[in-house]
């Protein structure tokens, strides 16, 4: 038991293991959060798609030298404005949406191509590598995640309205349209950090898993909006000890506990309530 | 009815007609209806009714004519209004609660964020238990019954004390008895607060004791008037254009097309 303490301790004078914490903490936070609408909006095959369309992003963004993550960035935000603004079309198309995604892998292939070093970025961006990220890039998505949580509590109330009852908003006034398209943007934004954590191909575990586990339990949104925080952002610093002490990818981990704990859910809601 | 004559009306139409694209769907309808009427909109499937309550909450701009409400012109987000939509199984698939949901509709349009405060709490109970709501509002939403849905979302629509409820087919997916209960349940309503109600539905029979006048839209037109001014048979086949013919039955209505021998009304629940 001493030991653990003392490696802990130990671990915790690196500071790529401080950044990394702090980076996958906030990271996981703002993905829990935006997540939760995700889900409730049903749009989590978009949140899916963002994440291809962000892996085109990132290879451009390496390839021009802005860096993977402003491409990222970019093109995501690009991509959901455009999801927005076509709102509940795109939503119930899922064939748009794959159009896109298989579209937007061709274009990343392309860019990967075209540079060298291919293997190693490409294996960074698809499967994350958070121990890698630097001081200054902490820093950046402190503040992107500051500045995303500000715009989902400005639109809190019309973004719940209009998750459940759509209609009814916009005879309350609600400007779908615009909600919409904000949310769309706070999604790419939530995808891109995720990515950070566990790539391209992951963001979905931290996206989707905390948020579906939470409303498993929680019939009131703001209690199911900290559990999902909770989960979100406690099965990341779980998979980064785990990480750290295995040496196997967190991006193993973080997907696995969570699948294991999403299956510890549902086994018990399922007791709960037969049939 | 008890409203002094000088009190402006709930809600004026003149010569109001809307259509999407090329189609009229009501065409130069007139009427006015006055505070506290229970007025039962009817016609068949696509005729309009939906379209008319989009009209009066602004979502849809008449093609020409009016409507006044209160006086005003339509606009969205009037808090004289309360609105229950037509029943779509996407909308109520959530794991929220009822309660929840009625939580996300009150205040829903503004700004902002809100923690949870007593005072919203007692509203929102408020309006649950006016719909007898209160043995089911914890429940998940995806669980209840069709008949527990309509009441939530009847409670959704008496937040904030309206003037006017327009319900889209509040009976849908009701047995004969919770149609009843409804019914009543909408009728107290309005007599306590003295609210104006538009109630769309199928069949006239249902609402016949508790309504004041119907309002009835086919074929493009719409009339209003008493139950025995529209629904009979020459009034009908003017609205449908088609030989239209109703049977009275021990004072249940029925409604067919003269050539098909079909019953137009009376018979189905979706
Ligand atoms: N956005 C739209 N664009 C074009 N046509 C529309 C639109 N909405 C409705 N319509 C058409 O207008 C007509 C009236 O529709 P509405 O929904 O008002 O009918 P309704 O009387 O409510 O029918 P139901 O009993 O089936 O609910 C229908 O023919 C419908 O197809
Ligand atoms: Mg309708």
């Amino acid at each position: 038991m001493a030991t653990i303490f003392t490696e802990l301790a130990d671990a915790w004078t690196y500071d790529f293991v401080r950044t990394a914490f702090l980076g996958g903490t906030v990271c996981a936070a703002l993905s829990a959060f935006v997540g939760y609408f995700v889900v409730l909006r049903k749009m989590a095959f978009a949140g899916h798609a963002l994440g291809h369309i962000g892996f085109a992003g990132a290879c451009a963004g390496v390839l021009l030298g802005w860096g993977a993550l402003p491409g990222m960035l970019a093109l995501n935000v690009v991509a959901a404005t455009g999801m927005g603004i076509l709102g509940e079309r795109v939503q119930k198309s899922d064939l748009i949406i794959g159009m896109m995604l298989s579209f937007a892998l061709g274009m990343g292939t392309l860019f990967l191509s075209l540079f060298k070093g291919y293997a190693g970025q490409a294996t960074i961006i698809l499967f994350g590598n958070i121990w890698s990220v630097s001081e200054a890039q902490v820093f950046d998505l402190m503040v992107l995640t500051g500045l995303s949580l500000l715009v989902l509590l400005a639109i809190f109330r019309p973004l719940l309205f209009s998750s459940l009852e759509p209609e009814l908003a916009e005879a309350k006034g609600v400007p779908l349209r615009l909600v919409s398209v904000i949310f769309y943007i706070l999604v790419a934004v939530a995808v891109a950090l995720a990515s950070q954590i566990v790539g391209v191909l992951l963001v979905f575990t931290l996206l989707i898993g905390p948020p579906a586990t939470a409303l498993r339990f929680c019939r009131t949104v703001w209690p199911g909006i900290l559990l999902s925080l909770a989960i979100g952002v406690g099965v990341t610093w779980a998979s980064l000890l785990l990480a750290y002490f295995t040496n196997w990818p967190v991006s193993f981990w973080a997907p696995s506990l969570l699948f294991a704990f999403y299956l510890l859910s549902a086994g018990v809601t399922y007791r709960r309530s037969p049939g | 009815m008890t409203t002094q004559r000088d009190a402006p009306p709930s809600i004026r139409f003149t010569s109001l007609t809307v259509r999407y694209g090329d189609d009229a769907v009501i065409t130069d309808f007139s009427g006015t209806i006055q505070p506290g009427e229970f007025i039962a909109v009817l016609g068949p499937n696509g005729a309009g009714k939906s379209t008319l309550l989009k009209t009066l909450l602004g979502l849809l701009k008449p093609s020409s004519g009016g409507i006044e409400i209160f006086g005003e012109a339509p606009r969205r987000g009037n808090p004289q209004i309360g609105y229950m939509p037509q029943l779509r199984s996407n909308a109520s698939s959530t794991s929220l609660s009822g309660r929840a949901y009625l939580h996300a509709v009150l205040e829903g349009y503004r700004w902002g964020f809100s923690w949870p405060s007593s005072s919203r709490d007692d509203v929102v109970l408020a309006a649950l238990k006016a719909v007898d709501a209160e043995s089911f509002m914890d429940r998940s939403f995806d669980v209840l019954s069709g008949g527990e849905r309509q009441r939530i979302s009847l409670a959704q629509a008496l937040l904030g004390q309206p003037q006017i409820l327009l319900l889209d087919e509040p009976l849908l997916n009701l047995d004969p008895r919770r149609q009843g209960e409804l019914i009543e349940m909408v009728d107290s309503v309005r007599k306590k607060l003295n609210v104006t109600v538009l109630f769309v539905g199928h069949d006239v029979n249902p609402l016949t004791q508790v309504m004041d006048r119907v309002l009835y839209i086919a074929g493009g037109k719409a009339a209003l008037g008493m139950v025995d001014e529209v629904i009979n048979s020459e009034a009908l086949s003017r609205l449908y254009d088609a030989q239209m013919k109703v049977i009275k039955v021990e004072d249940m209505l029925f409604i067919m097309a003269a050539d098909q021998r079909t019953i137009e009304h009376g018979d189905h629940f979706h």
